[in-house]
């Protein structure tokens, strides 16, 4: 089942951020099933090797205690978690969601609104706002500096890595990148306020009851250029 | 419509059996822990089926609700359902259960004769199930909260949620929570103070140790809770600025205060899930715990660090990497002594005689359950991780598996383990197993597909799937929903059958699993005041060891000295303070300021007029508590003499 | 239950009394007090009289006194001989306030400071 899962979503990022989230996702998985796998088979083996009709079995009904066993168990998720530890202080450093990422590229500036029911972007240096639809060139770092205007929401793009909350009067940071050109899906809005698709049923131009799809994301080759945001300006309906 | 004729209904066919004088007497009014804590658990099951009725609804709404489809449920009304789910499950299910465990099992285990402040336990569970009665009138009258089961404003700001739903909300929960803190001032002090002579602290019993760090979390955790709540009760009626936009509120605060509380509040959940685990596995496997100290220092450990990681729950909020990093490392490190848990249950099974009973099936459910809960736990925990699946169906995913791998597992085991002890007949077993495996089944049907979804981007709580390759993956989930459905359908039958055909599974001895603990000593089902004279305990497994010396001397202990016993009398004031605490609940969420305030005065005058009596407790005469005894030994001789026969 | 009732003084304020008189007056006392502190808190609140900054501070000692009043005339905290139980659910009530308020001013200080809305953002907020 989770290898029909590959290659979809965040398990097919398009950047650096992504891409190293991933790996230390796929890489703690490991190393826990590493663990559990003969923790559980160890349960059905011991339950039924234990079993009160099995006379092969030796009876201990008095055994309660070992100091190997305590220290074994003890000692096996110990040094688990500090491995496990020690990758999240580092990833949570290197990946910290503020942090400019390595380029040689100067980076694209990316202001991200959360409206009620629509995503508002706006690229300060060259002046052009887009609705629902987000581009940005392949290879440029892009450092997103968030708000709200009402209630909180969140800002994700699976296949970009790492999302963040968007919430009203304050500013949230985020710096990621796309490597290889293409269209991307947003997660749908979750808010964790939950975003209420009801009110998109108030709104007087939107006949649409449902979720409003979320940011439409595409990475363009090349340099950014007015043309490319041009098709952004008509107001596709939201699907 | 359906559900107020069902009600009603049901009072009628009561009146009509005349059986109100019954449950007046015997539950209604009772400060018996035995029957508050049968009367939590039938709040819990009923509450169940409300809970999960709000669950196929979802189940079903994301399996129709593809593409161009819209599904049944409108927006507005879905949200109401996944706030109802969460609050009901949460609130008025999990805990209630666990509560009524506690409550039945604690005081037979420290082998004593009640808690240490009965009446107060019989107003805690009714101001619980005053709370549970208002979520349910939302359902009538009014609407519910659409704002999750927490609440966040500023979408649960008045400027967001005009309508009453959140209020409702607020005001169920406070008043639940006053049940629950006194619930655990209770408990602390019971088992602190009130065990059988020589039960020192390491003699307790693990099922003991964990209601006590779970209590103690209860102290600690609530009030924020009630705060948290009060501060935006404030914001909503009084027009305050915790929490608002505008006026140097700020949303974020209410975001870190609840989950101060909330991240305590699932180890007050999963702890006594463990202790039940404890009991179970020790005594089906026919050897005592691996490991009792251990045990009770991780336990310890848990409950200490569950107060050091609530911000796992919003780590894309962002704080910073330093704090993001600090309480990911805290949030892994209470993974540490719940590995060594259940180590020491795979031990306690090692060398042992496993019986495959139905708590057992249970147990071994779990161990193969939880543990992958833990794993995507720890995966959570790691902030770049949580950077990409928070909020997704991954997480829901996860803390279902926990929740329904540990807590309700625990809870169909202990159901099943000391449902004989409560009413004196054992479950029919075929079922039992058929129910364990429609939720170990259904469960994972219904959830690991979530887990894949997760991956793809699928978030929480969607009213409208835009993916149509997502269904199949739903469609799964919804069967699995549906074996759930069919295991709580199952659980009904087997009570009704169970109790048809009791005579063939009449717990005769009391002791129907050869237990090793203090609540086998009584018969099924004890008398009121549990034990005729408070037991001895001289080592640990206190029963156990008492058991296996009568076996080798083939006699009980000498008979004591009976005296009278004095126990505290039935008291009206529990539901009559609830009574009033739900009309001014009400009041206050409909904002009828006079109602509210004869309410308040109502539910405080209870008090004063119960404190003005003179008779609180009555006499059992020694007569009684010797013929009760005699009949008890009577019975355990004759069951001696089978046991020493055949060994 | 203490010998010496003839001087209140030497009492601690959260020892048991032997009548009833006195232990209602330790109760009116605290009362008092606690709606002293709360209408000073207030006051210094609202007034001008303390330094801006400073009311903050002021406002945090006036709650610690306000619990140490609670503690003491109201649960009877004292540090007698048989109150080591006391004691000990003191010391995790500490431990617990001190988690949460050390954690919650850690967490929203650094929220706040990540937070910022940048200089052009500012005129958004609320205009009075």
């Amino acid at each position: 089942m989770l290898l029909a899962a590959c290659n979809r979503g965040i398990l097919d990022p398009v950047g650096p951020v992504g891409q190293a989230e991933k790996t230390i996702l796929i890489n703690s998985t490991a190393i826990m099933l590493a663990i559990i796998i003969p923790t559980m088979i160890a349960t059905v083996a011991f339950a039924w090797w234990f079993r009160r009709g099995n006379t092969k079995a030796t009876y201990r009904p008095d055994w309660e205690y070992s100091g190997a066993i305590e220290l074994v168990v003890w000692s096996i998720p110990a040094m688990t978690i500090m491995l496990l530890g020690g990758i999240a202080w580092i990833g949570s450093h290197e990946l910290e969601p503020s942090k400019p990422l390595a380029s040689t590229t100067p980076p694209l500036k990316v202001e991200v609104v959360s409206l009620d029911w629509k995503w508002l972007f706006i690229y300060p240096d060259q002046g052009i706002a887009t609705v629902n639809q987000l581009v940005v060139p392949a290879g440029t770092p892009v450092s997103y500096r968030l708000t709200s205007a009402t209630v909180w929401n969140v800002f994700f793009v699976p296949q970009f890595g790492t999302m963040i909350y968007t919430m009203p009067r304050m500013t949230t940071r985020l710096n990621l990148q796309a490597d290889r050109p293409g269209p991307m899906t947003g997660s749908p809005r979750i808010s964790a306020a939950t975003a209420s698709p009801e009110w998109a049923s108030r709104r007087r131009f939107s006949r649409r009851t449902s979720l409003p799809f979320g940011p439409k994301a595409r990475a363009a080759p090349g340099r950014l250029s007015t043309d490319a945001l041009l098709p952004s300006f008509r107001s596709r309906p939201a699907m | 419509m359906v559900v107020i004729l069902a009600v009603l209904g049901t009072a009628f066919w009561v009146w009509r059996n005349g059986w109100w004088p019954y449950l007046r007497d015997e539950y209604i009014t009772s400060t018996d822990h035995k029957r508050i804590g049968i009367m939590y658990i039938v709040l819990a099951l009923l509450m169940l089926v409300r809970g999960f009725a709000d669950a196929i609804m979802m189940r079903l709404q994301q399996s129709l609700a593809i593409g161009a489809s819209q599904g049944y449920l409108p927006p507005e009304h879905y949200n109401q359902i996944f706030s109802a789910h969460g609050t009901i499950m949460i609130f008025f299910v999990a805990m209630p259960f666990v509560i009524g465990f506690m409550n039945f099992v604690v005081p037979l285990q420290l082998g004593v004769r009640d808690v240490a402040f009965p009446t107060m336990n019989n107003v805690s569970f009714w101001l619980t199930a005053s709370g549970a009665l208002l979520v349910n009138l939302s359902l009538f009258i009014g609407e519910f909260s659409r704002t999750g089961w927490l609440g966040f404003p500023p979408l649960s700001e008045k400027a967001f949620s005009p309508g009453v739903g959140v209020d409702y909300y607020l005001v169920a929960l406070q008043i639940s929570g006053v049940g629950t803190v006194l619930t655990a001032v209770n408990f602390v002090t019971t088992i602190l103070k009130i065990r059988a002579p020589g039960m020192s602290y390491l003699r307790m019993p693990v099922f003991c140790w964990t209601s006590l760090a779970s209590n103690l979390l209860i102290l600690a955790a609530f009030p924020v809770l009630t705060v948290s709540l009060a501060l935006l009760m404030l914001d909503r009626y009084l027009d305050f600025h915790f929490f608002t936009n505008d006026g140097g509120g700020n949303s974020m605060l209410y975001m870190n205060l609840i989950w101060v509380w909330g991240h305590p509040e699932v180890y007050i959940l999963i702890l006594p899930a463990f202790g039940i685990y404890s009991e179970v596995a020790a005594t089906f496997s026919g050897k005592p715990l691996f490991g009792y100290r251990s045990m009770v220092f991780a336990t310890l450990a848990i409950c200490i660090i569950s107060f050091m990681v609530w911000l796992h729950h919003f780590f894309t909020m962002g704080a910073g990497a330093d704090i993001n990093a600090v309480f990911g490392i805290a949030s892994m490190i209470i993974g540490i002594p719940t590995g060594v848990k259940i180590y020491n249950w795979l031990f306690t099974m090692y060398g042992g005689r496993v019986r495959f009973t139905v708590p057992m099936y249970y147990l071994i459910g779990f161990m193969l359950t939880f543990v992958i809960g833990g794993l995507t736990g720890v995966l959570l925990a790691i902030p770049p991780v949580d950077f990409i699946v928070h909020n997704s169906l991954f997480l829901v995913a996860h803390f279902h598996q926990v929740i329904i791998g540990g807590v309700v597992f625990a809870i169909m085991a202990g159901y099943t383990y000391w449902f004989p002890k409560a009413f004196g007949f054992t479950l029919d077993e075929r079922l039992g197993k058929a129910i364990f495996w429609c939720w170990f089944i259904g469960f994972h049907l219904a959830f690991m597909p979530l887990y894949v979804l997760g991956f793809w981007g699928a978030t929480r709580r969607m009213q409208h799937i835009p993916d149509p390759t997502w269904a199949p993956w739903l469609n799964v989930a919804l069967v699995g929903a549906v074996i759930i459905g069919v295991g709580i359908v199952l659980t009904v039958v087997q009570l009704l059958y169970s109790i048809k055909t009791r005579d063939q599974r009449m717990d005769v001895t009391g002791d129907p699993w050869d237990g090793r603990t203090l609540e086998w000593l009584t018969l099924s089902p004890p008398p009121h005041y549990n034990f005729a004279v408070l037991p001895d305990v001289h080592g640990e497994e206190a029963y156990w060891t008492r058991k296996q010396t009568a076996i080798k001397q083939d006699a009980l202990i000498k008979e004591p000295d009976y005296k009278p016993i004095e126990m505290p009398l039935g008291t009206p004031v529990g539901v009559i303070c609830a009574f009033f605490a739900s009309v001014c609940g009400f009041a206050i969420i409909w904002h009828i300021w006079w109602l509210a305030i004869l309410g308040l005065i109502g539910s405080f005058a209870v008090f004063v007029w119960y404190a003005w009596q003179d008779e609180h407790e009555h006499i059992i005469p020694v007569e009684e508590v010797r013929a009760n005894a005699r009949e008890r030994r009577r019975i355990r001789m004759e069951h001696l003499h089978t046991l020493s026969q055949s060994t | 239950m203490s010998e010496n009732e003839n001087n209140l003084l030497d009492v601690a304020p959260g020892a048991p009394h032997s009548n009833i008189l006195s232990e209602t007056i330790a109760y009116v006392i605290g009362l008092a007090l606690a709606l002293i502190l709360t209408g000073v808190s207030f006051w210094v609140a609202s007034t001008g009289v303390l330094w801006g900054p400073g009311v903050a501070a002021g406002l945090v000692v006036l709650a610690i006194a306000q619990m140490g009043v609670h503690l003491v005339f109201f649960l009877h905290i004292t540090s007698g001989p048989d109150n080591t139980n006391n004691v000990l659910a003191l010391a995790f009530g500490v431990l617990i306030v001190f988690l949460v308020m050390i954690g919650t001013i850690w967490i929203m200080s650094h929220m706040n400071a990540n937070m910022m809305p940048g200089p052009e953002m500012t005129n958004l907020q609320m205009q009075h």
